[in-house]
């Protein structure tokens, strides 16, 4: 039964190769509100099941998690498209949420690590979607310079994506920093690779800013986002921030 | 970062509060630059506003003059000078600073940084050394006199009780006679740099070859960070190679 346990969340929660699986499913998925809903409701199942389980998970398994991670983030470095960079960085992410079940009494609730993620992977997936709408594409390097002619949409853009790299003052950063904080207490060697991995999502977030924001406009396009968008995207971003404060990842 | 070098070597001082104050007016300043940049670049581009003085002749139009101040004058000036300046602030604000270890470091580095500064003003060559002097001095006094009242004041503001900053100095203090060795060391090591420096310049048409390349290689390993930075490059370019070639193995999945 236990195993049967872990072997659901290992789809959930993806652990490599069982992560090939939302790989597949993400990529294949054209559609922006199709890739929003799935990003929020994919890890939920791999959660529920983890958590009604007692035992904490085995070291092995932990490894497994962190090897997982690892592997997503540093693949991530490479690629230049930006709706399969959000897959890989939410596989890198989710399966960091193993830690949370390999010490007791972590104060990081698992279901507030991985909605604090899937929330902020979910609002990016929608400004890449408006870039796609109007660029055919949100590949680094051929669309280039989007901060020359979309500035609010770029702004939103580096928003959403230090959201997902987890810097402060979002909710992802208190919730990662309240996970390695307190593995940190029982295996420190864990904690330092989670950390690693970490710096890992920042070099690739900047790979990805720098290819599609900088540089010269390619294709002149007028501004994608109307006021009303603007203003709704800058709502749920202050949204993000004010939930991160109030919670604050069990780090209170 | 070698002002957060300096901010951290204040903390191991037991100067704490030097520390902030260092971190806030160097933030103000940076910031200030930093804010400023895009309007200067903009300006700058109609017109570069750089009077055409003597200094910007020497420097932009490698013009010096021929003739020199007398070394021993400017030598003495070079060392003399700073340090005194120093000890007067110092003195201004406490009138028993030299016994403590912390407070004799932070004299040492003014006056290294102080010296050095002269030392370059000499070495410019302007027309009218005097004046480009005096201007480098009073900046000097200026700021060496601002920065250790200040930091004094702020002292005073962030640990009120006197025995409680008495007792940061002390806890920050190693043994009399290893400090006072080690000051000595340091200093003997800077001034030679120095006289070599000099020399080195005075006698510049009759090097051997050998000594030219060596400088050279310590110059460019110097220069370029012990290289930490290239293997840094070279380290990224492998690790993306490395995830280009994962990401082929698995179908980009």
């Amino acid at each position: 039964m236990q195993s049967l346990s872990w072997l659901l969340g290992a789809f959930f929660l993806p652990l490599f190769p069982m992560s090939l699986l939302f790989s597949r499913v993400w990529q294949g998925l054209g559609s922006t509100r199709m890739r929003v809903l799935l990003i929020l409701l994919w890890p939920l199942p791999g959660v529920f099941v983890l958590d009604a389980m007692d035992p904490l998970i085995p070291s092995w398994l932990a490894i497994w998690a962190l090897a997982t991670s690892m592997l997503y983030g540093l693949r991530a470095v490479a690629i230049k498209e930006a709706s399969v960079w959000v897959g890989y960085m939410a596989i890198s992410a989710w399966s960091l949420g193993w830690l949370i079940f390999a010490v007791s009494d972590n104060p990081v609730s698992p279901i507030a690590y991985v909605l604090s993620f899937s929330a902020s992977f979910a609002l990016l997936t929608m400004i890449i979607g408006e870039i796609e709408h109007g660029y055919g594409a949100a590949y680094a390097g051929i669309v280039t310079g989007l901060a020359q002619d979309q500035k609010a949409l770029s702004a939103l853009f580096v928003i959403f994506i230090l959201s997902a790299i987890a810097t402060p003052f979002f909710p992802t950063f208190f919730v990662l920093l309240g996970n390695i904080a307190q593995v940190s207490g029982v295996r420190l060697f864990a904690a330092v690779i989670a950390a690693l991995v970490w710096l890992v999502w920042s070099w690739s977030a900047m790979r990805l800013i720098q290819g599609l924001l900088v540089g010269t406009s390619g294709k002149r396009v007028p501004p994608l986002l109307t006021k009303r968008k603007i203003a709704v995207y800058g709502v749920l971003a202050s949204l993000l921030v004010v939930s991160a404060l109030i919670d604050l990842g069990g780090l209170r | 970062m070698g002002q957060m070098g300096f901010m951290v070597m204040e903390c191991g001082l037991g100067a704490f509060s030097l520390a902030v104050f260092h971190l806030i007016a160097h933030g103000l300043f940076k910031g200030t630059l930093f804010l400023s940049a895009g309007d200067v670049i903009g300006k700058a581009r109609q017109n570069d506003g750089v009077p055409r003085d003597q200094l910007y002749s020497y420097i932009v139009e490698k013009n010096p003059v021929k003739s020199r101040m007398p070394w021993l004058l400017m030598a003495l000036l070079t060392l003399l000078l700073p340090v005194t300046i120093l000890l007067l602030a110092h003195w201004i604000v406490s009138e028993d600073f030299y016994q403590k270890q912390g407070a004799i470091v932070l004299l040492f580095f003014g006056w290294v940084t102080g010296a050095q500064l002269i030392f370059v003003t000499y070495r410019m060559r302007s027309q009218n050394l005097w004046r480009l002097f005096s201007l480098t001095v009073g900046s000097f006094v200026i700021v060496i006199v601002g920065y250790i009242l200040i930091s004094h004041v702020f002292d005073l503001y962030l640990y009120p009780d006197e025995d409680f900053r008495k007792r940061i100095y002390e806890a920050a203090s190693i043994d009399l006679l290893w400090f006072s060795i080690l000051i000595g060391i340091l200093t003997l090591v800077i001034v030679s740099g120095w006289v070599r420096t000099y020399y080195v310049e005075r006698n510049s048409g009759r090097q051997m070859h050998e000594q030219i390349v060596s400088r050279k290689t310590t110059y460019a390993l110097i220069a370029n960070e012990l290289y930490i930075n290239a293997f840094y490059a070279y380290m990224s370019r492998k690790m993306e190679k490395l995830a280009l070639r994962i990401n082929a193995w698995l179908r980009w999945l």
